[in-house]
C-alpha cells in the first residue's frame, strides 16, 4: 500500500475557524481552501 | 473497530490499481488488486480473524489512514460540529459589495437584471459607520467587489476600499480584498488606483476563443469584447506582478472544446499570475452545460484543461481544492458574518439573486446599523444543517449539504450532486497517478 495523503486531524483541519487562531493562520486557511469563487454561477463545489 | 462509512475507493483498470480515498479525513491510499482483496475483506469485517500474513500490516495501515476507525466515533457528528464551526466562524467577515447592478455587458447566459442606478454618498456614508463598528471585531475581512460591473462605480469602490484598508491596518486586522469584474474598464489608470489601495486579486472571465467568447460576452450594443479584455488583463498582470486574476471561462456545449486554444493565447511570463478556472453554466436548457453535457464528458473535458492549464505555466491551484478534507460550509452564504451590501443599502446573502427588496435579509440605516428583516433573516439561518439524502452520502464532507439557497426554495440540495462524484473521482486520479491521458474508465464506488 503507498500512502499519498495521511488523515488530516481535525484541530489542524479547523485551526482557521478556532478561538485560538491567529489572523494570518485565518488568512492561510482561507488561501489553502481557494476561496475564491464569488459568483457561484455554478452552484460549484469549490471550497467557498 | 468499525469501517469508516466515507471511505471511497476509485479503480484505475491501466494500473490494476485502486485509490483509497476518505473523504472526511482526506487520507489517500493506493492499493494493489492483491491488497484490495485482503482490504476488502477487513473493511468488511474490521474485526475479523484472517489467515494471511500480511493481513496485520494491512489492518494497521487502514487504521493509520482511518479507513478503519473506533466504535465510539460518530462520523457524521464530526460533519455536523464542523458546519457549525463554519458557519458561527466569528473570526472572520466576508463582505460582497455591490456598487451598481448596473452592466455593460449584455452576456447571453446571464441571470442578473441589470437596473440603472449606482450607491449614492449616503448609504456609502452608512457602509463606512457600520465598517468602523464590525471591522475591529474581527480577526480577518474578506472584501470581494461584485455587481453589476462594479468598475462602474469606480469611484464609490476606491472610497470604501481605501477606507476599509486603514480601518484594518488601525485595528489590526488582516485583509484580502478582491474584484469580480468583467475587465472591460480595467484600464492602466485604474488598475494603479486599485492597486493602492491593495487590491490585487481580480477574476475576469472569458468564455474560450474571441468567436465562443464574442458571441456569449457581448456589449450591450452587441459588439464583442474578447480583444479588449484580453489587452486589459494582459497589462494588469504585466503593471504589477503582485495583481492575480482568476480567468474563469463559463462553460458549456458551445465553448467547452475551444478553452484548450485559448490557454495556449495568453504569452508566457503572465501565466503564472492567471488562476484558471472551469465552471459549468447553468440556467435554462438553451445554455446549460449539465442540461447538454454529460458529467462525464464535462469532467473528462475539464480534468484534460486543467492539465493543459498547469502544464503551461498557469495557476492551478483549484485543481486540488475539491479534495480538500475540513470544508466547513458549503459556500460563503452559509456563513452568519457574512453579508452582501448592494447599492442600494439592502443587505443579502446570496450572490446569485435578482436582488428584489422582498428578498433583503436587513438594511443598513444611514447611522450604520443592520436592521435584520427578521423573517427572512430567521429562514437561511434556521434552516438544518442537511438535506435528509446528505446524511448518506458518502461524498458529504467534500460537500458540506449543498445551495442553500435551492434547498431554501425548492427544499432539495440541486442538479449538481452528480458533478461532486465525478468529479471527485477525477481528481482522486489525478492526485494518485498524475497522468490522465491513461485513464478512460471511469469508476465511483461509493455506498
Amino acid at each position: 500500500m503507498k500512502v499519498i495523503a495521511k488523515p488530516k486531524e481535525e484541530k489542524e483541519l479547523l485551526i482557521a475557524v478556532s478561538e485560538e487562531a491567529k489572523p494570518k493562520d485565518v488568512q492561510q486557511g482561507i488561501i489553502a481552501q481557494g476561496q475564491c469563487c464569488v459568483d457561484h454561477l455554478c452552484g460549484c463545489n469549490c471550497s467557498c | 473497530m468499525k469501517t469508516s462509512y466515507y471511505n471511497i475507493c476509485v479503480d484505475n483498470p491501466d494500473t490494476k490499481e485502486t485509490i483509497l480515498f476518505n473523504s472526511l479525513y482526506g487520507s489517500l491510499t493506493v492499493c494493489t488488486t492483491r491488497e484490495m482483496a485482503s482490504i476488502n475483506k477487513l473493511l468488511a469485517d474490521p474485526n475479523g480473524e484472517f489467515s494471511e500474513s500480511k493481513i496485520t500490516s494491512i489492518r494497521q495501515t487502514l487504521i493509520d489512514q482511518k479507513n478503519i476507525i473506533m466504535d465510539d466515533i460518530d462520523e457524521l457528528e464530526i460533519i455536523r460540529q464542523r458546519k457549525l464551526a463554519g458557519i458561527r466562524d466569528e473570526n472572520r467577515l466576508d463582505l460582497i459589495i455591490m456598487p451598481t447592478l448596473d452592466c455593460n455587458f449584455a452576456c447571453t447566459y446571464c441571470y442578473e437584471t441589470h437596473k440603472p442606478g449606482k450607491m449614492d454618498s449616503r448609504v456609502e456614508d452608512a457602509l463606512k459607520a457600520w465598517l468602523n463598528d464590525q471591522v475591529p471585531r474581527f480577526k480577518f475581512v474578506m472584501l470581494h467587489w461584485f455587481g453589476g460591473e462594479p468598475l462602474l462605480g469606480f469611484q464609490q469602490v476606491i472610497a470604501i476600499t481605501r477606507h476599509l484598508q486603514e480601518l484594518a491596518r488601525r485595528s489590526g486586522v488582516e485583509y484580502v480584498f478582491h474584484m469580480t469584474t468583467n475587465g472591460y474598464l480595467l484600464s492602466e489608470k485604474s488598475i494603479l488606483a486599485l492597486n493602492d489601495c491593495d487590491l490585487f486579486d481580480f477574476q475576469i472571465t472569458i468564455d474560450g476563443t474571441a468567436t465562443t467568447h464574442d458571441a456569449m460576452r457581448l456589449l450591450k450594443n452587441g459588439q464583442g469584447t474578447f480583444q479588449r479584455l484580453f489587452t486589459n488583463i494582459v497589462r494588469a498582470a504585466r503593471i504589477d506582478r503582485r495583481n492575480k486574476i482568476t480567468l474563469r471561462v463559463n462553460y458549456n456545449h458551445q465553448n467547452l472544446h475551444t478553452i484548450p486554444q485559448l490557454l495556449e493565447s495568453f504569452p508566457d511570463d503572465i501565466r503564472s499570475q492567471l488562476r484558471v478556472t472551469f465552471e459549468p453554466i447553468f440556467g435554462s436548457c438553451e445554455v446549460s452545460a449539465t442540461g447538454n453535457l454529460s458529467s462525464q464528458e464535462i469532467s473528462q473535458a475539464t480534468a484534460n484543461d486543467y492539465r493543459i492549464a498547469k502544464n503551461l505555466g498557469y495557476d492551478v491551484v483549484l485543481v486540488g481544492s475539491g479534495l480538500n478534507p475540513g470544508k466547513t460550509v458549503y459556500c460563503y452564504a452559509e456563513r452568519t458574518n457574512q453579508y452582501i451590501i448592494n447599492y442600494t443599502g439592502d443587505v443579502y446573502k446570496c450572490s446569485v439573486s435578482r436582488f428584489e427588496p422582498e428578498k433583503r435579509v436587513g438594511t443598513l440605516t444611514s447611522t450604520g446599523k443592520l436592521i435584520h428583516e427578521q423573517q427572512n433573516w430567521d429562514a437561511w439561518k434556521d434552516m438544518d444543517l442537511f438535506e435528509t439524502q446528505c446524511n448518506s452520502c458518502v461524498f458529504l464532507p467534500l460537500c458540506m449539504g449543498g445551495c442553500r439557497k435551492t434547498r431554501l426554495e425548492k427544499h432539495g440540495t440541486g442538479s449538481f450532486c452528480a458533478l461532486v462524484p465525478t468529479n471527485t473521482s477525477y481528481l482522486l486520479k489525478q492526485v494518485a497517478f498524475g497522468n490522465l491521458d491513461q485513464v478512460i474508465l471511469r469508476q465511483v464506488q461509493s455506498k
